[in-house]
């Protein structure tokens, strides 16, 4: 869901890291397969992350949601490994595994202890040339997606507003569609729909490895080599053309549905990290939406008492230009058109270089903290040089913070001047219908015998 | 890792929800095995707190949790949510700095600081540079010792409380949990989720706030964990000095009630969703049960073990009826609950229970494989170092051998524990603490479609006259 995406910190050069590009190994196969190996040694364990340059950009209408169907089916075996047998090899090794699908990029992972780590590369590499299912397969999982759509979306009015916002947006670019799919389409996927996205999108050349951990880097290269390098490099996918036109005027959209309270949320077309524009509008999310004594939380929940809860998001590293995000939820007896005229007053504040030189220190120091903090964790620091890479080149990972320092406060005035503007707005408002009187819970303990 | 199943920008989608990796922290300490790298230094502060200190030089930061014994099993009857809401205003305001200045100072040198309560304890949790220590430490001591809960902090903080417990009403898994506990402990004290309900919460006062807090947060229960990147000789020398003054009367051990007298009930909660979200389960076992090891490798193998587990084996990949299903036992100092937990569209639900039912009486009435048990056990042994490979995991981790009294070998023994249960161990223990005939079922969801049979949900349909 759109708020809830990952906050990962982005890196850090100073203090005690060495930059990413001094430490970090690449290595391209013959056939096109990128590695991304950085050794780290201060746990005994490994994460090995195979990602495809596919997700629910690359799709169409009618069958959207392929990328995640997909995912899912990629754990039904191959020729050597039967169905969900790969789970079972990878915690028989005592690791963790799982997968997931973003708007750019499909990310299968395993962490294990670092001398395990060939288990999971013989498997990737087997599944990336040799998967099989049949309907038996197909069916079952097939109907565990549409499940998954049910509990994360249409059960969840916040969910479901979020992805009318990014509808609203977006008129001729696929971050339009929701990366599950519409249930429409969904419900009428295809075993040889999947099986016609595996063979056009996953081959070496359309993917890349990054492996972090307590191993050697030349061995895992070598290793890679031996079980990667005989894969064939594969067709080149079809590009994606689309490109959304320039915005020319506010849109608004309204979901009506039984919800407890409303929620409003606005987003503007920006750019991401492919401009310099983009570290200013990251200091710019801080300075909104960063902590409690973040504009909008210290100005709408604390002082004004209007919100329950408001935040930013903003996409730095996708493939295309995304969106900059606001949001909040009111106060039982507020409204969300109280709360949006509330943020709008606080845009303005920046447009007119309200940010004072400590705001602007405080947003910058969270960020580098952040850095440091989310290196704690090997899995994050794979996940940072994989995002990075999907939208570019992970190289770049090493400009991040120089490019924060060097934000001003004329950046913050100049950029939300440009960017945050009612014309380049879409605004999507959960409108809650009241669930009907003696409905709402009805929670009566329903003697023996008689349950509905 | 639940996070990961979302990407940046819209609706990231992944595979699995019910992972290994089971949603509640105490959790946890139920897949940890050995080879420690913990080596954690533990001493006894002048005021009787207990300090426990893991030197991690890789990274320049430091993790400090601090576990109090001021958990909403102290909620007094009908003020419900008080525990939670005292450990919330911890941060909102002290002698010397009002909320706003708190929050300041610890956005400025970026650093996480929360507090919060869990059933049996509250905590304060800090993630900060090892540079800001001075900072940070200040902060922590303050927030701990010399809270002030202003009135109008308390107002604002009750007012967001009641609206959280207002939204939640749109979240199906809280509201059947809820409506969980509630059938199966009553009034005890593991009957209502922390935050409390809506009634109990309107009538907390500022008076009640103060009283908890003087009652509660003492020294003599409390355990501070830090990991991170500092020596411990200067963390005992800090900690005495910044806490120096910290005393408290100790309330002694808390003693959980008896078990209120209890037959198995089924509640439905109608609302307009497509799926019916169900609970079913029973009283579980306390962390100090001789059995913990065997009930680990049975619920890892019935449902906690994520994809390899029976639960997801039937629903999820035969069945197709669940993105996520599987079985926690939530494991305290008393004995908490033990809960299958799934969300099917609500045409499936009776075929959903019907097969956690099946799954229920097969691992009671046969052994399970050796397949099986090798599986479970190599996970649970196998994945150790992963529960230990963070600072924030490390400082958690020892807080809770701690609070739980396991012992300063439990990260050393554990694998021999878990790797001593048999085939036997682990049906005894499905039979000894499986009840199929005796489970509470709450279902939450369209109940025109969810056509959940009547009576106890794992009942035996009655033999045709």
């Amino acid at each position: 869901m759109f708020i809830a995406a990952l906050t990962i910190a982005r890196p850090h050069p100073g203090s005690a890291a060495a930059t990413y590009n001094s430490r970090v190994r690449e290595h391209v196969l013959p056939n096109g397969l990128k590695l991304i190996v950085l050794e780290d040694h201060k746990a005994p364990e490994a994460t090995f992350q195979v990602w495809y340059r596919v997700g629910s950009r690359n799709e169409e209408l009618g069958k959207t949601g392929l990328s995640h169907l997909l995912e899912h089916l990629m754990f039904k075996g191959t020729d050597k490994i039967a169905p969900e047998e790969y789970s079972k090899i990878i915690q028989r090794n005592g690791g963790n595994e799982n997968a997931f699908t973003g708007d750019d990029s499909t990310t299968y992972f395993a962490t294990l202890a670092s001398d395990r780590v060939n288990v999971v590369i013989d498997l990737e590499a087997d599944r990336m040339q040799n998967l099989k299912f049949d309907d038996a397969q197909f069916t079952p999982e097939h109907k565990v997606v549409m499940e998954e759509r049910r509990l994360r979306t249409d059960d969840s009015p916040m969910s479901a507003l979020f992805e009318l916002l990014s509808s609203t947006a977006y008129v001729a670019h696929p971050y339009a569609w929701p990366v599950i799919g519409w249930m429409s389409d969904l419900s009428q996927a295809t075993r040889e729909d999947a099986l016609a996205h595996y063979k056009l999108y996953y081959h070496p050349s359309n993917a890349f490895v990054v492996a972090v951990g307590d191993f050697s880097a030349d061995d895992l290269i070598a290793k890679v080599e031996s079980t990667f390098g005989p894969i064939a490099a594969g067709p080149q996918p079809p590009p994606m053309r689309a490109k959304e036109p320039e915005q020319q005027g506010e849109r608004r959209s309204v979901l009506r549905r039984e919800a407890q309270l409303p929620f409003v949320a606005l987003a503007y077309h920006v750019p991401n990290l492919r401009s310099p524009d983009g570290a200013v509008l990251e200091v710019l999310s801080a300075v909104l939406a960063g902590g409690k004594s973040s504009r909008l939380h210290k100005k709408l929940v604390y002082e004004k008492r209007l919100a329950r809860e408001a935040g930013a998001q903003y996409e730095y590293t996708s493939v295309d230009p995304g969106m900059f995000a606001l949001y909040a939820q009111p106060l039982p007896g507020k409204s969300a058109a109280q709360l949006e005229k509330e943020i709008e007053a606080e845009i303005d504040l920046v447009r007119k270089a309200e940010v004072s030189e400590r705001e602007l220190q405080k947003a910058k120091n969270g960020i580098e903290a952040g850095f440091v903090l989310s290196q704690d964790s090997l899995f994050y620091e794979a996940l940072l040089l994989g995002q990075y890479e999907v939208a570019g080149d992970w190289k770049r990972i090493d400009d991040y913070l120089p490019a924060i320092r060097a934000v001003t406060t004329d950046d913050l005035q100049r950029v939300a001047s440009q960017y945050l503007v009612p014309t380049n707005r879409s605004v999507a408002t959960l409108d809650p219908i009241p669930p009907p009187p003696g409905k709402m819970t009805r929670p009566e303990r329903a003697p023996q015998g008689m349950v509905h | 890792m639940m996070a990961l199943r979302r990407k940046h920008g819209s609706t990231g989608a992944g595979r699995r929800a019910f992972g290994v990796a089971l949603p509640t922290t105490l959790l946890l300490i139920a897949t940890m095995a050995s080879a420690s790298p913990l080596a954690v230094q533990r001493r006894t502060l002048n005021n009787g707190a207990r300090l426990l200190v893991s030197e991690q030089h890789a990274l320049p930061m430091v993790v400090v949790q601090i576990m109090v014994d001021a958990g909403a099993r102290r909620d007094p009857s009908g003020k419900e949510g008080l525990a939670g809401l005292t450990a919330d205003l911890l941060t909102e305001g002290t002698k010397k700095r009002t909320a706003v200045q708190i929050s300041e100072t610890a956005d400025f040198i970026g650093a996480a600081f929360d507090t919060g309560a869990d059933v049996d304890f509250a905590s304060l949790s800090l993630t900060m540079l090892t540079k800001d220590l001075d900072t940070g430490f200040d902060l922590l001591s303050d927030a701990l010792l010399h809270p002030s809960f202003p009135e109008a902090e308390v107002t604002r903080r009750r007012e967001a409380t009641l609206a959280s417990l207002q939204a939640e009403e749109d979240e199906p898994g809280r509201v059947a949990n809820r409506r969980f506990l509630k059938l199966l402990f009553g009034d005890e004290p593991y009957g209502h989720p922390v935050v409390g309900s809506t009634e109990s919460v309107r009538k907390l006062t500022r008076a009640d706030i103060l009283k908890f807090y003087q009652e509660n947060y003492g020294p003599e229960n409390a355990i501070i964990s830090i990991a991170g990147d500092v020596s411990a000789d200067d963390m005992a020398k800090r900690m005495e000095s910044i806490l120096a003054e910290w005393k408290g009367v100790s309330r002694g051990d808390f003693v959980y009630p008896p078990e209120h007298a209890h037959e198995s009930e089924a509640a439905t909660i109608a609302k307009p969703l497509t799926q019916a979200n169900i609970v079913l389960g029973e009283r579980g076992i306390a962390r100090d049960n001789p059995d913990y090891y065997a009930v680990t490798v049975m619920n890892f193998i019935l449902g906690g073990g994520g994809f390899t587990s029976r639960l997801t084996n039937s629903v999820r990949v035969e069945g197709g009826l669940a993105y996520s299903v599987g079985s926690v036992y939530s494991v305290n100092k008393a004995p908490g609950s033990f809960q299958v937990i799934m969300q099917t569209k609500n045409a499936s639900a009776a075929e959903a229970i019907q097969r956690t039912c099946s799954e229920l009486d097969r691992i009671r009435q046969s052994q399970v494989s050796d397949e099986e048990l090798d599986g479970a056990k190599l996970y649970l042994t196998g994945s150790f170092p992963m529960r230990l490979d963070t600072n924030m995991k490390l400082a958690g981790f020892a807080a809770q051998v701690e609070f739980f009294h396991l012992g300063d070998d439990y990260a050393d023994s554990y694998a021999s524990r878990i790797n001593a249960v048999s085939k036997e161990d682990i049906q005894r223990a499905a039979q000894k603490y499986l009840h199929p005939d005796n489970l509470d079922l709450v279902v939450v969801g369209n109940l025109d479609t969810a056509k959940v049979s009547a009576g106890p949900p794992c009942a035996k349909p009655a033999p045709t006259p």
